[in-house]
């Protein structure tokens, strides 16, 4: 059922078994496993069914540090989260992304890539994605078309992209959500404040306000913050009346580890002939998968490098391409959607006569993983927003290290590319001079806001515990890439239904729920 | 019956290495010419980019700017080496082998992580070279 907050009388007490605070990916897909259950879910969304200019300027905040999107325009705030604009890029990551590398520090997750393996599967379907088939072989089985540039090597392999229609989660299951007799969505209901009992070991309460001016009150027996990275770290940040540094803070790390990919163009590559790389390109909304060329771990471990990808653009898209981080500049996140939108028309017609002819040179775009940086994190400002709450400051901080990796990425499809005979590549003017750290005004990140809640079996490196409980509070627990230790070269969002819908069953294991 | 040309490169020293590159002898110039054609980036880039990866290359490696140089290291790196160094120096090959044995060794190059990077070029130590030595003729 649905309840609009605005409407409530002041000071209404919400009560419920389970209380989630975000309808995004994660907040959505823990919800609607809980659906026809006994058990009564508090669904908290900040804003309505639709965009709203005001709601959304409660995440407006500062940046600093490597030049980055404005950060009211890179989440939505209302029912389906950021799932309302995503592009549907989903991949799981690869088993040594959850692996400790010594090369990479801060690395290593509390689970493994097979213990998250089901629930990809399961995530499959909810984002409305093909079989959970990652080997390009099963593809190219269906479609002989799908020719691989590169055959899998030592050095480089074709990793494997399915395409979400893109799903919005809240057309999806909206219908489902106001019919539910146990679901509970509570519009306008932004969270301002967690209140602990007084050993700050367990959450009693939180308190939810709007626009309108109401306010009101929520208690569960469990809490599930699923807002996204930078807003589960600010309340927990501002959550400081009980615990001076914020909640689940003891150890200085909630906010730290904020983690982006680096989305560049990279290098060009020239094929000796024509080739339509139909394994590579992707015509949106119509392409259903297709490969990246992958660092392997073998070299990832011999270079000491992180992990990327490279994708590919026919000449004739390459020309019109600008870099996200040069288009996507409005506070309003429509305005910038609309401007991506007519781009995308503007390069499609190229995109789809090469698709038959096919070209022979095409620009090779990174998306890299970036290293767990400390220093790379959310902060309070000292500015409030319309509910009281301290804005955000983002400090993106990028290295050396994503540098060196993305120049060596390139150097190993140069080396493949050239020992397979079908042409060279060449990398762009800014990665050439190995002893520049510096990065070219348009290095762009991907929209992916990850880390700032990390995953840990010991507190004093993690905020939450594998199965996304924060350390030292019972009852409080974080959904979301938030959580994520390392970033991986795949955009984000199918991982974080993976670990959401591993929350979900821990918590029905703890309900005394059979799975 | 198959035509062989065996070319027969005969120079002293460094002094006949360094003739004009069009000025060579018949075999002489047709081997340099063999030699200072990186085929695979003659197909995709244009002969003045080929130049500037050449000249880039012997910049960034003083130690093989040199026309006589750059044959000597070729050559020997196709199983090719002068023979008499510091005398009358010969080299016998099929000239019509010669392509081949650059494409496997430019493969080899690759396969051995034997690369360097000009210009951004992910490139075949041998073709680097071989562009080196093109762009010495340009001069």
């Amino acid at each position: 059922m649905h309840i609009d907050a605005r409407l409530l009388p002041g000071d209404t007490l919400i009560e419920g078994d389970i209380c989630i605070v975000g309808t995004g990916p994660a907040g959505l897909s823990i919800a609607m496993e809980w659906n026809h259950t006994p058990y009564k879910v508090i669904l908290l969304e900040g804003g309505g069914f639709d965009y709203d200019d005001q709601v959304h300027d409660l995440y407006a905040g500062k940046t600093t540090g490597q030049r980055y999107f404005p950060l009211k325009s890179t989440r939505l705030q209302y029912f389906g989260g950021t799932s309302n604009h995503w592009a549907g890029f989903c991949s799981p990551f690869d088993p040594l992304d959850f692996e400790k590398r010594d090369w990479v520090p801060h690395s290593g997750w509390p689970i493994r890539k097979a213990d998250l393996d089901p629930f990809y599967a399961r995530a499959q379907k909810i984002l409305d994605l093909g079989p959970y088939e990652y080997d390009v072989a099963y593809w190219q089985k269906k479609d002989p078309a799908l020719r691989s540039l590169l055959p899998d090597n030592p050095a480089i392999w074709n990793k494997v992209w399915q395409f979400s229609p893109p799903t919005r989660l809240g057309q999806k299951y909206g219908a489902d959500v106001r019919q539910s007799k146990n679901i509970h969505l509570y519009t306008y209901s932004h969270l301002v404040d967690i209140t602990a009992n007084e050993q700050v070991t367990e959450i009693e309460r939180i308190t939810v306000r709007n626009l309108a001016g109401g306010q009101h009150t929520v208690k569960a027996k469990r809490f599930i913050l699923a807002c996204n990275s930078i807003q589960n770290a600010r309340v927990m940040l501002a959550a400081n009346k009980q615990a001076p540094r914020g909640l689940g803070n003891d150890n200085d790390l909630v906010g730290r580890y904020f983690m982006e990919h680096v989305e560049i163009k990279s290098a060009w590559l020239h094929l000796l002939t024509p080739d339509p790389l139909k394994l590579y390109l992707l015509d949106f909304g119509i392409t259903k998968m297709r490969c990246e060329l992958a660092i392997s771990r073998e070299m990832q471990e011999k270079y000491l490098t992180l992990s990327g990808t490279a994708s590919f653009f026919p000449s004739a898209q390459a020309r019109n391409f600008k870099p996200s981080i040069d288009t996507w500049t409005d506070a309003d996140p429509r305005k910038n959607e609309d401007y991506m939108k007519r781009n995308m028309a503007a390069t499609h017609q190229g995109n789809v006569r090469h698709m038959g002819a096919g070209d022979t040179i095409f620009m090779l775009k990174t998306r890299i993983e970036q290293a767990p940086n400390p220093e790379s994190r959310v902060t309070l400002d000292t500015e409030k927003d319309a509910l009281g709450m301290p804005r955000a400051i983002l400090r993106w901080a990028l290295t050396p290290f994503e540098k060196r990796s993305i120049r060596k990425l390139y150097e190993l499809i140069g080396q493949q590319t050239g020992l397979a005979g079908v042409g060279r590549v060449q990398l762009m003017e800014y990665l050439q001079d190995p002893s520049d750290d510096s990065w070219p005004e348009f290095t762009s990140g991907g929209w992916h806001h990850m880390g700032t809640t990390r995953m840990s079996d010991d507190p004093r490196t993690g905020v939450v515990d594998g199965n996304g409980k924060v350390h030292g509070i019972a009852n409080l627990f974080v959904a979301g890439a938030s959580c994520f230790v390392t970033a991986a070269a795949p955009n984000p969002t199918l991982t974080i239904v993976a670990l959401s819908l591993r929350l979900s069953d821990h918590l029905k294991r703890l309900a005394g729920i059979k799975g | 019956m198959k035509r062989r040309t065996f070319v027969l490169l005969t120079v002293t020293g460094a002094v006949s290495m360094t003739v004009p590159f069009t000025g060579c002898g018949r075999g002489n110039a047709a081997l340099i010419a063999a030699l200072a054609r990186p085929d695979v980036l003659s197909r995709i880039c244009d002969v003045a980019a080929i130049g500037q990866i050449g000249a880039a290359y012997r910049a960034q490696t003083p130690s093989e700017a040199r026309r006589d140089q750059l044959t000597e290291l070729l050559l020997a790196n196709l199983g090719l080496p002068m023979a008499d160094k510091g005398k009358k120096q010969t080299v016998g090959i099929d000239e019509t082998r010669l392509p081949k044995l650059l494409e496997e060794k430019i493969r080899d190059d690759y396969a051995g992580g034997r690369i360097v990077i000009i210009k951004g070029w992910v490139l075949s130590i041998t073709e680097a070279r071989q562009s080196a030595l093109y762009s010495l003729g340009l001069q």
